[in-house]
């Protein structure tokens, strides 16, 4: 049974697999009460998340881009039920879903998340073996131990290592197989819509390539929905159909791959795309984005960027921007987009 | 070329075990005042063991098994460790990675810096501090009087990168080794700081080796790249020849793995396999298993990286014609 086969009688092809509206996640880090009421502090509230809207397509991969402290991560993990969100809904294959509550097994089966780290994300001691075959069992799509065994040996060959590998242990493999295992388990209970959250971030780069290789041939292979986050944006143009911009908390741009690397509409973007390190900038060092994210604790009032843009006016250091429609599809959250000053 | 600032003549590094495992092997690399050196290469080619051995910061069983380390006309690699110990960080200084851990989080970043300026210049207190607060201010710290009785856990992480490069000009460095000091941030953020790095170096006239695995950090700061492979040299030269005419088979596949904005391939180059195990290299060129165009004297006959007449070195039998 293929994922497609698991949601064919779910969803319609043209329809959005995976979409959320209004997301937002809010973590309180205020101090504890007693030292809030001895030293008259007021609560502290982080919006890790701000409203985030968007969906993706089946088969298809969005891009998410953005600096550390942005809410990749959150976003991530909401989506893959590992937090609930504060606000908002996620539908999947058109219904609603909460996947934190448990309420949906099946959505639960289809939405698997790979991570970053691969030596923080398998656990030592368990084998591969147990590792990859742990879904299998907890879904119950293997019926006995052998056919598990059997299944992750044919789910080892799928990700480039051998059936024999299983019995071994992480510690015995190196950093990019570690990826491919994590990719095997994420594979096991045959996922529909794959979180993966900087998935290359700690390899080499020639690791990293036969990684994206081997995500983009299992995509076409089983018909995969991605959401591929990354702070490294050639790595992002070379899996994304859509990429997203976000900056502390907020979706600030999204549109197709193509228009947003050759026509980036949100300033951020722009000096996003300006300033990354690449092989055509040889010998100048790009004039590097001043200033730094601010804290999300104490985001700035208005637009979130607004101390950093070149571009902003009065009515940005008030004014919060609502994301606008482009026209060739996707949107911006900016004020000098909308009056058309940039 | 002037007279080398720093000049390592055949460099080998050993692991000493039961039987000694090779990390390093007959590495020579020159260095000139104000030129920064790229050094990049996989986990585990001997990026950092190069820098390390330069500052002597290697512990057994790590141990320098051949080959001579010159740093402004002087052999360092033999003087005994009371002289060593005044190079380093006052004529060599090192930033490292992760700028959290380079800093000590029970001193204020102003105390650390009087002490390490203390250490190498003969100011009293007060000079130290205003020296300080310049340093802090030439890295590009905003109100850095005020700035010097923070705690490292009061600054950002490209802030503390920046507070630790200032650590490492206390001394007035000649030489500073950056291992990977931007792999910890983010990418507008690194930008600064690669800026940064370059604007000291030809402001100061400082020799620069950057230790980086990040081809677009190279691209953007050095003038000179050596490519390093399974512990040896596998080409060396100008940014511009190496990244845009790679010749060692290796360069080639690495600079074609990594993914470009605009290019939309459908897949990536990759190069086959993997790195060798240091304690399984093969005979001849180590990367002769990997190689495209490998041909039968590759497998028995070590290349070596000899300058071909346009001043590139590449270690690669095609270069013979052989």
């Amino acid at each position: 049974m293929t994922p497609d086969q698991l949601l064919a009688d779910q969803a319609p092809t043209d329809a959005p697999l995976v979409s959320v509206q209004n997301l937002s996640r809010r973590f309180d880090v205020s101090p504890p009460w007693i030292t809030r009421a001895l030293y008259r502090q007021p609560r502290r509230i982080v919006r890790a998340l701000d409203d985030i809207t968007f969906a993706i397509q089946p088969k298809r991969t969005l891009g998410l881009v953005g600096e550390s402290g942005c809410g990749k991560s959150t976003l991530a993990r909401c989506l893959a039920g590992l937090m609930s969100p504060s606000g908002g809904v996620m539908h999947y294959a058109g219904k609603p879903v909460d996947l934190a509550s448990k309420n949906d097994p099946k959505v639960r089966r289809a939405v698997q998340m790979v991570f970053q780290d691969p030596y923080a994300s398998l656990n030592p001691r368990w084998s591969v073996e147990e590792s990859v075959g742990d879904p299998l069992l907890a879904f119950g799509l293997a019926g006995s131990r052998a056919e598990m065994r059997q299944m992750v040996g044919a789910l080892m060959v799928e990700v480039g290592l051998s059936p024999r590998d299983a019995q071994k242990y992480p510690l015995q493999f190196s950093g990019g197989q570690r990826q491919r295992i994590a990719v095997a388990r994420a594979l096991a209970s045959r996922p529909a819509f794959l979180i993966c959250d900087e998935p290359t971030s700690a390899l080499d780069v020639s690791v990293q390539a036969a990684v994206l290789n081997l995500m983009r041939r299992l995509q076409d292979e089983y018909g995969l929905t991605y959401l591929f986050i990354s702070h490294n944006l050639p790595v992002v143009d070379h899996m994304s159909d859509d990429v997203g911009v976000m900056y502390l908390g907020r979706l600030v741009e999204l549109q197709p791959t193509e228009s947003l690397f050759d026509a980036p509409r949100h300033p951020y973007t722009q000096l996003l795309i300006q300033t990354v390190p690449s092989l055509d900038t040889m010998g100048r060092a790009s004039a590097p984005l001043k200033g730094e994210v601010p804290s999300p604790l104490n985001p700035p009032p208005g637009c979130a960027f607004n101390p950093r843009c070149p571009f902003a006016n009065a009515r940005c250091r008030v004014e919060r921007p609502e994301p606008t429609a482009l026209p060739g599809g996707g949107m911006v959250a900016c004020h000098g987009v909308q009056e058309g000053r940039i | 070329m002037t007279a080398p600032l720093l000049d390592i003549r055949n460099l080998s590094v050993s692991l000493m075990r039961d039987v000694p495992l090779t990390v390093l092997s007959d590495i020579s690399l020159q260095l000139a005042p104000g030129e920064i050196l790229g050094v990049v290469g996989e986990s585990g080619a001997g990026k950092s063991v190069t820098g390390a051995a330069v500052m002597r910061l290697m512990t057994r069983p790590l141990q320098q098994t051949g080959g001579e380390i010159w740093f402004d006309g002087g052999r360092i690699d033999t003087v005994p460790e009371s002289h060593m110990q005044k190079l380093r960080g006052k004529q060599i200084a090192m930033i490292f990675q992760d700028p959290l851990t380079a800093l000590n989080p029970v001193f204020t970043v102003g105390q650390q810096l009087v002490q390490t300026i203390r250490q190498h210049l003969p100011l009293d207190q007060a000079a130290a501090r205003a020296r300080a607060a310049a340093l802090l201010g030439e890295v590009g710290i905003p109100s850095a009087r005020e700035r010097l009785d923070n705690y490292p856990h009061e600054f950002s992480g490209g802030m503390r990168q920046r507070v630790v490069i200032a650590l490492a000009l206390a001394g007035e460095p000649r030489l500073i080794i950056a291992d990977e000091p931007t792999t910890a941030l983010d990418v507008s953020i690194q930008a600064q700081i690669i800026a940064l790095l370059v604007e000291l170096a030809r402001s100061r006239g400082m020799g620069v080796i950057l230790i980086t695995h990040d081809m677009g950090v190279i691209a953007e700061a050095c003038d000179r790249v050596a490519v390093l492979y399974a512990g040896r040299l596998a080409e060396l030269g100008p940014v511009r020849s190496v990244l845009t005419a790679p010749r060692h088979p290796y360069s080639r596949g690495l600079i074609a793995a990594i993914p470009r904005v605009g290019a939309r391939l459908a897949m990536l180059p990759q190069i086959p396999g993997t790195m060798p195990r240091l304690d399984a290299l093969p005979a001849g060129c180590a990367f002769a298993p990997r190689c495209p165009f490998v041909m039968e004297h590759c497998k028995t006959h070590r290349p070596e990286a000899t300058p071909r007449a346009d001043g590139v070195q590449v270690a690669c039998w095609l270069e013979e014609g052989q």
